[in-house]
């Protein structure tokens, strides 16, 4: 079922994080379960976090290492209300590993038996991909456009700044946890090989990167029949609050089938930009004020400006017309665009909507 | 009367059975029973235990055991240093000459005693493969220096706990009852359905990781007797019960065998046992000791291998 796509329309701005969200982000560390946004979960290293990305949206010697945080404004409310960010390169200077799930299929003529045997192999095919990180929404605003907003519109900065990204995108998910970050998946695999929980073996390695840990691993495949039942039900299962922002990119496009994490199993998506709905029904054009008496009735969009440090994005409402989009006056406040600037924007009704 | 005989047996159907409805896929040139025998009144002999000796195992039907390597993974950042085991399918003892079917055929015989008798019809069935003549052509050729057998694994409440954790994961059936239905080939056939990647040990159900490389209770007799015998148990294990294989490298040597007259004494000082030999696919065990190019026995072991001082034997010390 399609949401009401007129509720919300310019109420909600996303823009490049600044140090004045620290307060903001803080609170979405303390209320997202254990470790499911990969937000810091102290104060300096959020600031340091924050800094980074500042960084990243300014610099222009581009190297793969830049990771952007984006913030959502409620105008209604003046909250922050979100946080979603994007890592321009996995594994940036070292490497990203997942386990890619392979099917073997055994046959024996001579018994008249055959069985296909689900493997996990330890790999990097995600080194160098970009990749969606860091959303959380504020429980409040779950229902309503605004997740829609802060997940998709990171879509559009990429599309309009392809030297900066790989043409692959990729997302982690938090894959099946109990409250104390136990997981089934790490107990029948990491756990084997660290005598250790996922939140002690990660307090180990010392905030250092994942594939600190991972080369510890044994490289040869996981036979999944192999594993306790638990752990092969949690390969690819979501965590239950990472629901929502797995239904935004299974709606994009994003194919959940093939990576999973190493640690928790959860589900790693996976597309060609270029696929993607928000990418593929986006245009880029002019902008002009909306004319009082439009000639042709306008459709909801989302539309972005063409900035990089100040990037917005919004959901509002423009007509199509010779010379561009027309767009309220609002929106162009919002979107701080001049007439005669350039934009792109989506049609909201061509895009796959999931919703609760 | 301390006496053995061993033989092989060239027509041998003592061992084919209802259960086994595909035949072996070995020729008989390729496989000998072998028995160890005791002397009964009336020179005649009884059979006491029995094995069967497969020449040059997988030549003509590919064999499979899990090899049991070793991975370590350390780091010195995280205090981390760790080895485990990994199970590799392969077929790296092809070639090697198998012992299978090992039995005592003397009900209520003490396990001490059963295990001796092994030994010796063990020890006498490798002599009797690598002796002179051309009776041994057929059953070892010379550059063949191993021999294995694999011990029966553990069973838990009649099941193999180590099929239980990883075999039927891939083939869901019970090995006994396959192996009962299509015989040794079985062992063949299912090793397309196992894993061709190494299986990381620690990954297996505690059970399963137990029974790696460890025998039934009720091989202790036959691991005792091949340990005596020179066969150690190194990197192998069966695949559908995690059995241990024990291995035994024979260094081929001229001077094992010589030829040697016997003299009938009333004792002997510093007795050994030796492998005298006449007719070809057989000989004896007997105590014996050598007295330059003779060989000194008992006076009624000489009597009953009618040995004379005209006649010739084949000899060699058992351990030698």
């Amino acid at each position: 079922m399609n949401p009401d796509l007129r509720l919300g329309l310019d109420r909600y701005v996303l823009r490049p994080c600044q140090p004045d969200d620290l307060d903001a982000l803080e609170r979405f560390g303390a209320g997202s379960a254990h470790g499911l946004t990969s937000l810091p979960d102290n104060r300096s290293n959020l600031a340091a976090r924050i800094e980074r990305s500042m960084q990243s949206f300014a610099t222009t010697d581009v190297s793969g290492e830049e990771v952007y945080l984006f913030v959502l404004d409620d105008l209604q409310s003046g909250d922050v209300v979100g946080v979603s960010g994007i890592a321009a390169q996995a594994g940036f200077a070292d490497r990203f590993y997942c386990y890619r799930n392979e099917f073997v299929v055994h046959r024996s003529q001579a018994l008249a038996y055959s069985s296909r045997i689900h493997t996990l192999h330890l790999c990097h095919d995600l080194t160098g991909a970009t990749l969606l990180t860091s959303f959380y929404i504020d429980r409040a605003y779950r229902d309503t456009l605004a997740p829609q907003l802060l997940s998709r519109a990171r879509l559009l900065f990429i599309a309009q700044h392809p030297e900066r990204f790989s043409d692959r995108i990729a997302a982690e998910s938090p894959g099946l946890a109990d409250d104390s970050g136990c997981c089934p998946f790490w107990n029948a695999v990491g756990r084997r090989f660290f005598g250790m929980d996922y939140p002690a073996a990660e307090q180990l390695a010392g905030g250092r990167s994942k594939a600190f840990i991972a080369e510890l691993m044994p490289t040869s495949p996981i036979y999944v029949p192999l594993l306790p039942g638990d752990a092969q039900w949690a390969i690819g299962q979501l965590h239950p609050d990472a629901e929502l922002p797995f239904s935004i990119l299974s709606s994009e496009g994003f194919e959940p089938d093939t990576y999973v994490d190493i640690f928790d199993g959860g589900p790693i998506v996976v597309a060609r930009l270029a696929m993607l709905g928000t990418v593929s029904n986006r245009t880029t054009t002019r902008v002009h004020h909306a004319a009082v008496n439009p000639s042709s009735p306008p459709v909801p969009v989302m539309a972005a400006n063409a900035s990089l440090e100040g990037f917005r994005a919004t959901l509002t409402e423009a007509t199509a017309s010779g010379q561009g989009l027309s767009l309220s006056q609002n929106a162009m406040t919002s979107l701080e665009l001049a007439a005669g600037d350039h934009a792109c924007a989506c049609d909201l009704r061509r895009l796959t909507w999931e919703t609760k | 009367m301390n006496i053995l005989r061993i033989r092989a047996l060239t027509d041998d159907t003592r061992f084919s059975s209802a259960a086994q409805r595909t035949p072996p896929p070995t020729s008989p040139a390729t496989e000998l029973s072998y028995v160890a025998e005791v002397p009964v009144d009336g020179g005649e002999w009884n059979t006491a235990a029995s094995l069967r000796l497969r020449h040059a195992t997988g030549i003509d039907a590919p064999r499979y055991w899990y090899y049991v390597g070793q991975v370590a993974h350390a780091s010195q950042a995280l205090g981390l240093n760790r080895r485990d085991r990994v199970l590799l399918l392969g077929s790296d003892l092809t070639g090697a000459d198998e012992i299978r079917d090992v039995r005592c055929e003397l009900p209520g015989l003490a396990a001490e005693a059963c295990t001796a008798l092994l030994a010796s019809l063990i020890q006498g069935a490798l002599k009797l493969a690598s002796a002179p003549g051309p009776s041994t052509d057929a059953v070892r050729k010379p550059a063949t220096v191993k021999t294995i057998t694999a011990l029966r694994g553990v069973r838990e409440n009649g099941i193999s706990p180590f099929w239980n954790g990883l075999g039927r994961h891939f083939y869901d059936h019970d090995s006994e009852e396959a192996i009962a239905e299509f015989g040794q080939q079985w062992q063949t056939d299912v090793a397309a359905l196992l894993p061709q990647q190494p299986v990381i040990v620690s990954l297996l159900a505690e059970a399963a990781q137990r029974a790696i490389g460890t025998a039934a209770e009720d091989a202790a007799s036959l691991r005792e007797s091949l340990m005596l015998s020179g066969f150690r148990a190194r990197q192998h294990v069966s695949i559908h019960d995690g059995g241990p294989v024990y291995e035994h490298e024979l260094v081929p040597r001229h001077d094992a065998w010589s030829e040697r007259a016997i003299d009938a004494v009333d004792r002997l000082v510093h007795p050994q046992p030796w492998a005298v030999m006449r007719a070809t696919r057989e000989l004896w065990i007997i105590p014996a000791e050598p007295d330059s190019d003779r060989l000194l026995v008992g006076r009624d072991i000489a009597e009953r291998i009618a040995a004379n001082r005209a006649a010739r034997f084949i000899t060699s010390p058992i351990s030698g």
